[in-house]
């Protein structure tokens, strides 16, 4: 396993990790009625910030383990141009997925949603691309093509 | 444009050069295993670049490392491309 393979596999792990936790934060916050007030966005935007720390913590984290883990640990960290090929494909459905998650966030505030909904909308439409970009990356290692 | 599907001689290649391993041969042309592995199945081709410093590593020309085929015919790259320039 290259470590650009393997670098796909942390990211998706990382991925779903999470957003499984942002989910389950922010339903709790919706039943708790905290996304409702003047102040919706900002609760919304604490509860979701610290996202991005976490997720380059534990990229790196797990990218070590899985170094110290795989049979291929000698072997240095080449990226090659069918690593570009794959990042590419993937980069493209991420892509995608915000620019639709940015459009229907728009058509969504403009019929009058919550500013929040909006958010939750753009987030989704992210954490969705990210993780179909690291999936289709993967899958085109694991096909070999 | 017709689509031509890309073989090559590297397996050959490389057992006639002392059994050269993969690894080898990606540490000489600055690329990860996996892909000279896919080449050498012919699941990936190459960019041209890559495809020169294959066969550089071997120093055979580029024809003979890679070959172009048709659907029934295979086809000389060299012959073609001397076509083209005669014009």
């Amino acid at each position: 396993m290259s470590s650009q393979e393997r670098a796909s596999i942390v990211a998706i792990i990382t991925c779903l990790l999470l957003n499984t936790y942002v989910i389950f934060k922010l339903v709790q916050l919706f039943g708790a009625e905290a996304l409702s007030g003047e102040d919706a966005p900002m609760v919304w935007a604490r509860a979701v910030v610290w996202v991005i720390p976490a997720a380059i913590v534990l990229t790196i984290v797990l990218n070590c383990l899985f170094s110290m883990a795989s049979k291929d640990r000698n072997q240095k960290n080449i990226v090659d141009e069918r690593d570009r090929l794959f990042q590419l494909r993937g980069l493209y459905i991420t892509l995608i997925s915000i620019g639709l998650g940015f459009m229907t966030m728009i058509v969504v505030l403009a019929t009058g949603w919550t500013a929040v909904a909006g958010l939750t909308l753009l987030y989704a439409s992210c954490a969705v691309g990210d993780l179909l970009g690291n999936v289709v990356r993967l899958a085109s290692y694991r096909i070999g093509a | 444009m017709a689509k031509l599907r890309i073989t090559n001689t590297i397996r050959r290649l490389r057992f006639e050069m002392d059994e050269m391993t993969q690894q080898t041969l990606a540490e000489k042309v600055g690329v990860t295993r996996q892909t000279i592995a896919a080449i050498e199945k012919a699941r990936y081709s190459p960019s041209l670049e890559l495809a020169i410093m294959i066969a550089r590593a071997f120093g055979k020309p580029l024809d003979e490392v890679f070959m172009a085929e048709g659907d029934n015919e295979s086809i000389d790259l060299t012959r073609d491309s001397e076509s083209e320039v005669d014009g």
